[in-house]
């Protein structure tokens, strides 16, 4: 009976491993192959089984050894079986998943996004920074009333400081306006302090060259309560220069001249080109003018109905072509609206 | 203004480099624009001063060393001598002024019997170094004095005075004039002119006579100082677009106390250079009602302090002014400053205030953040739509434009826009344009972006999606001339090179595509498309307007290629939209989103493929779906437009999916299905369409 079942096993064993070594070719008539081996040792006519069922026929003291050898010898052969079974599929499972590999490298689909024109990203960031100091963004119109654009801004008719600025006239004494200050003026005509805001919008100069386009951006700041002084206009305009150019970024003030600022001044940064060294941009001098500015006139104030006495503020102005043009190193001005994509993919 | 370096040492020694003097009056408020070294020959730095149109104090080398004393203090400063020696010889010419109130003061000398030569190498080189041709010892003689005190001269050949006799006058209208500069020019009755017995001999401050200047055949000189009304002069030289460095000092302000001074220094001069003598007694007309008294200003501590931000005491306050050549006394705690007679810009206590700063330097003024209240209110809401609508045009692949506002009227001719359209009737003009192609402020945004687009695509570019959002301009009959309207454009040019993934999409329905992106992402309800054939630049047949609630709000559709040919292009194909982005803004819902309730019941989805005419907008089924009202119907979308193959001439197929859902009960299939039934009856019946089985 040992030598019986020993004879079985050894045969099935030997079926399996050959089974076994066919796995890597032919796995679907393997699986099948490997049923037909469970049948012919394990099913219910199988060999084993067969022999198992034959225990009746031994001596009744020898059958539970019989017995258990044929029991083992099954559990052997079915945990055999399943094992070659389970590798049979994993083996399978893995040709599937190589079958599906995909080549990851190859692009993801999207829509090529659009970009947003360098001048509306400088001038979008110029005014978060000011609305993170507490300033709303105003916007007024583009044609403007002589009003508005220069005599609310203490800049009279046959004043020389409107040689400051080429302006383009339109019909019935309006002008495009030359500046977003007249802006500050709407504002304080409508709204009593303390006011803090900021215009940015579309200038208009009647000129056009190398360095000078018909048309281009500014941002205006005002800022009007009780007791602002200069040094508040310093703070402020520093921590706007600090977080566009760097918080390295050296900023001085000179005195200069606006009609609607006393005192006035101009903001100078170190050359962001040169280091303050000395190159063309700066033309050697180590400092870009940046922003315009200076503590409201008390004659504006006038004209707007405030108290000079009770209130004093400060406003500012940048041009935003240059500081684009600074912080992204552009030398051609009219580059910026030309629209090239390739140009405009480029930020 | 050109500055030697040399000549402000006749008046102030620095004992600065030119580096350091240049950065001392740049922080001063002289801003330095650029440096001449050294000029050939010439050892001399010549620097250029930009001098803002406040200060005409400024504009001399005198006026600028004057200001160094000040700013560095402590140094002394010279005053440019002048050695006047009068001989018995009376003047003999009288004066004359007409209009006291356009020339406050007239003063003169008359030089006789000099020697016309040219100008001595000192004289001549130092105007050269400024950028000023020497002519004569005598013109250059004025020309120096102009240069050095900043105070505008003028020298006449005496013998071409007719009767030796000056009237300051205005001119008479139409009057003929010729000008040192050899221009004939016509006079109008606004002009202010220096005339003798005969007519006009100068343009009072700003350019002599041909007639009367002083040539080398001259004996005897009358040497004009005076002042005008600068406002005048402004005019007068605008009007006739005639500038000249005097008329620049003269509509800036020049000193009327200062005149004389500059009057004797040029007579001395001319003397030294050119012989002769100056006859005896000056003149001056100079009425005292004209007489110039500086107004005092009164002036506190506190309001210096308070609006610099620093803490000076009355003591350095003073200090500083006085360095100014301000007088000063105090009265109680305030201080009294009369400013000096060339510092006509200075009348209100900020002029004083800005001068101290100046002074005490601006850099010293320390660095602080503002306190006080927040003002409320500071989130500008259609601004952020505005970036939202932007964003989703970027995310659909457009890029951002900025064009010129103006137009040319040709481009509105280009895309046939009628006569009686108000983008070309309610067209605002400039009165001064630069160019013919940029005289109107533009009323679409179409045509830019096409050149845009012709330019790109000539450029190499295959595939283009550009947007522009900008205002356009109407006019208006309200208090503003211009109604200024937010305008949203965009062009489309299909790729052409093959790629990877995409589907093909007509460029037509990829353009809308963008559109309704921006409806469905802001909640604008309400829009339709219908055909229109309104423009004439767009294809018949795939154009369309663009309705808001039946208010048509602007159009889109495909660029005829004549249009499109005419900016550059050949690309067969391109498309435009342009709507008004205020009507945009308008018609935002996105406050009035009220939550619903999750639907707890399933829904049932009912497709329905229909046969119909060609002609036939699918829109109106939907719409059909909609009149049809049944509660439990929650939504109808299209998936599926096909013609062809398998589908009778002049058919297409439109298949819809209707989803039915309650809220307060599972449906049954039969009950799903006899109202789907019934709906396609209705649309059968209105719309004369067949159910394809």
């Amino acid at each position: 009976m040992k030598d019986e079942v020993r004879e079985i096993c050894d045969r099935a064993f030997e079926e399996l491993s050959y089974l076994k070594s066919l796995e890597n070719r032919k796995d679907q008539k393997n699986q099948k192959n490997l049923q037909d081996l469970r049948v012919k040792y394990l099913g219910k006519k199988g060999l084993l089984t067969v022999l198992l069922k034959s225990l009746g026929k031994l001596p009744r003291e020898d059958r539970p050894a019989a017995g258990k050898i044929i029991n083992e010898a099954k559990a052997r052969l079915e945990s055999a079986i399943e094992d070659t079974g389970r590798s049979v599929k994993a083996l399978q499972e893995k040709r599937v998943i190589e079958s599906r590999r995909i080549d990851v490298t190859l692009p993801g689909f999207f829509i090529p996004q659009g970009r947003q024109h360098p001048i509306n990203q400088v001038l979008d960031e110029v005014c978060e920074v000011f609305t993170s100091m507490g300033f709303r963004v105003e916007e007024g119109p583009e044609v403007e009333d002589n009003y508005h654009n220069f005599e609310a801004l203490n800049i009279p008719n046959e004043h020389p400081a409107r040689d400051m600025q080429d302006t383009f006239y339109v019909a019935g004494g309006f002008v495009l306006r030359t500046h977003t200050s007249p802006v500050q003026v709407r504002v304080m005509e409508r709204e009593k302090p303390p006011v803090r805001v900021v215009a940015p919008g579309k200038v208009y100069r009647c000129d056009s060259d190398q360095t000078h386009t018909p048309m281009f951006h500014q941002v205006e700041g005002l800022l009007v309560d009780r007791n602002i002084s200069m040094a508040d206009l310093k703070g402020v305009l520093e921590a706007f220069v600090h977080s566009i150019f760097g918080s390295k970024t050296p900023v001085r003030l000179r005195p200069s001249y606006f009609p609607f600022t006393e005192p006035s001044a101009e903001i100078d940064i170190g050359c962001v080109i040169c280091g303050g060294a000395g190159c063309g941009v700066c033309k050697k001098t180590g400092w870009i003018e940046i922003l315009g500015a200076g503590m409201v006139n008390p004659k504006v104030f006038e004209f707007s109905g405030y108290d000079p006495e009770e209130y004093t503020g400060f406003a500012f102005g940048l041009g935003i072509e240059r500081v684009a043009m600074l912080k992204y190193g552009i030398d051609d001005l009219r580059l910026f609206f030309e629209n090239d994509i390739r140009f405009l993919e480029q930020f | 203004m050109l500055v030697s370096v040399a000549w402000l040492k006749d008046f102030i020694d620095t004992g600065l480099s030119v580096d350091k003097l240049c950065h001392a009056l740049t922080m001063a408020g002289l801003e330095v624009e650029g440096l001449e070294s050294e000029k050939e020959g010439a050892k001399d730095t010549v620097i250029e001063i930009n001098v803002t149109p406040n200060r005409p104090d400024w504009l001399s080398v005198f006026g600028v060393a004057r200001e160094l004393a000040a700013i560095l203090g402590a140094k002394p400063l010279t005053v440019p001598a002048a050695d006047i020696r009068e001989s018995e010889k009376p003047a003999e010419v009288l004066v004359e002024v007409a209009v006291p109130d356009l020339c406050p003061r007239y003063a003169a000398r008359v030089i006789r019997n000099v020697k016309v030569t040219p100008s001595p190498e000192w004289l001549a080189n130092r105007l050269k170094t400024v950028g000023i041709r020497p002519i004569n010892n005598v013109v250059d003689i004025t020309n120096y004095v102009l240069m050095e005190f900043g105070h505008p001269l003028h020298a006449f050949d005496l013998s071409k005075i007719s009767k030796s006799r000056i009237l300051v006058d205005l001119a008479r209208e139409g009057e003929v004039f010729t000008t040192l500069d050899g221009i004939e020019r016509s006079l109008s009755a606004q002009m202010l002119t220096i005339r003798d017995a005969a007519g006009p001999v100068a343009l009072a401050g700003i350019m002599g006579g041909l007639d009367s200047e002083v040539t080398g055949d001259t004996v005897d000189v009358f040497l004009e100082s005076a002042y005008f009304d600068p406002a005048l002069i402004r005019k007068t030289s605008k009007l006739l677009g005639l500038r000249s460095e005097s008329s620049y000092r003269f509509e800036r302000g020049t000193d009327i106390e200062g005149l004389i001074q500059a009057l004797d220094r040029a007579a001395s001069l001319i003397v030294q250079e050119a012989g002769g003598e100056i006859c005896g007694g000056r003149i001056d007309v100079y009425p005292t009602i004209n007489k110039y008294t500086p107004s005092e200003i009164k002036l506190t501590t506190e309001k210096t302090n308070r609006i610099l931000g620093i803490n000076l005491s009355t003591a350095d306050i003073e200090s500083i002014i006085k360095r100014l050549n301000f007088d000063v006394c105090m009265k109680g705690d305030d201080l009294v400053v009369t400013p000096p007679t060339y510092r006509r810009d200075v009348m209100h206590d900020i002029d004083l205030i800005e001068d101290i700063a100046r002074l005490y330097g601006y850099n010293n003024i320390p660095v602080k953040l503002p306190e006080g209240t927040m003002p409320a209110g500071r989130i500008n809401k259609r601004r952020n739509l505005i970036q939202r609508i932007k964003t989703l045009l970027r995310k659909n692949g457009f890029s951002e434009a900025i064009n010129y506002s103006f137009m040319n009227t040709v481009h509105l001719d280009v895309l046939g826009i009628g006569e009686s359209d108000y983008r070309r009737t309610a067209v605002i003009n400039l009165l001064n344009p630069l160019r013919a192609e940029e005289a109107v402020l533009r009323t679409t945004l179409v045509p830019a972006l096409l050149e845009n687009l012709g330019r790109n695509l000539n450029r190499g570019t295959s595939g283009l999606k550009l947007f522009e959002l900008s205002k356009v301009f109407v006019r208006s009959q309200g208090k503003q001339l211009a109604d200024e309207r937010l305008h949203l454009a965009a062009v489309l040019s299909p790729e052409t090179a093959k790629t990877l993934y995409q589907p093909q999409v007509n460029g037509f329905y990829e353009l809308k595509g963008a559109l309704e992106t921006i409806f469905h992402d802001l909640k604008i309800t309400g829009t339709s498309f219908n055909a229109s054939d309104s423009e004439n630049f767009l294809q018949v047949g795939q154009a369309a307007e663009i309705r808001i609630a039946d208010k048509t709000i602007g159009f889109i559709g495909r660029i005829i290629p004549d249009v499109l040919e005419h900016f550059g292009t050949q690309a067969g194909e391109a498309y435009v939209f342009e709507l008004d982005a205020d009507g945009l803004l308008g018609s935002i819902s996105l406050e009035k989103v009220c939550f619903r309730r999750l639907p707890r019941f399933p829904h049932v989805d009912r497709d329905m493929a229909l046969l119909a005419p060609v002609s036939l907008p699918s829109d109106k089924v939907i719409k059909a779906v909609e009149e049809f009202s049944n509660d439990l119907i929650t939504h109808v979308r299209i998936f599926d437009m096909y013609q062809g193959k398998g589908i009778p001439e002049g058919k297409k197929n439109l298949a819809y999916s209707v989803r039915y859902q309650s809220a307060e009960r599972t449906l049954t299939v039969a009950e799903v299905d006899s109202i789907h039934v019934s709906l396609i009856e209705h649309i059968k019946k209105t719309l004369g369409v067949e159910l394809r089985e």
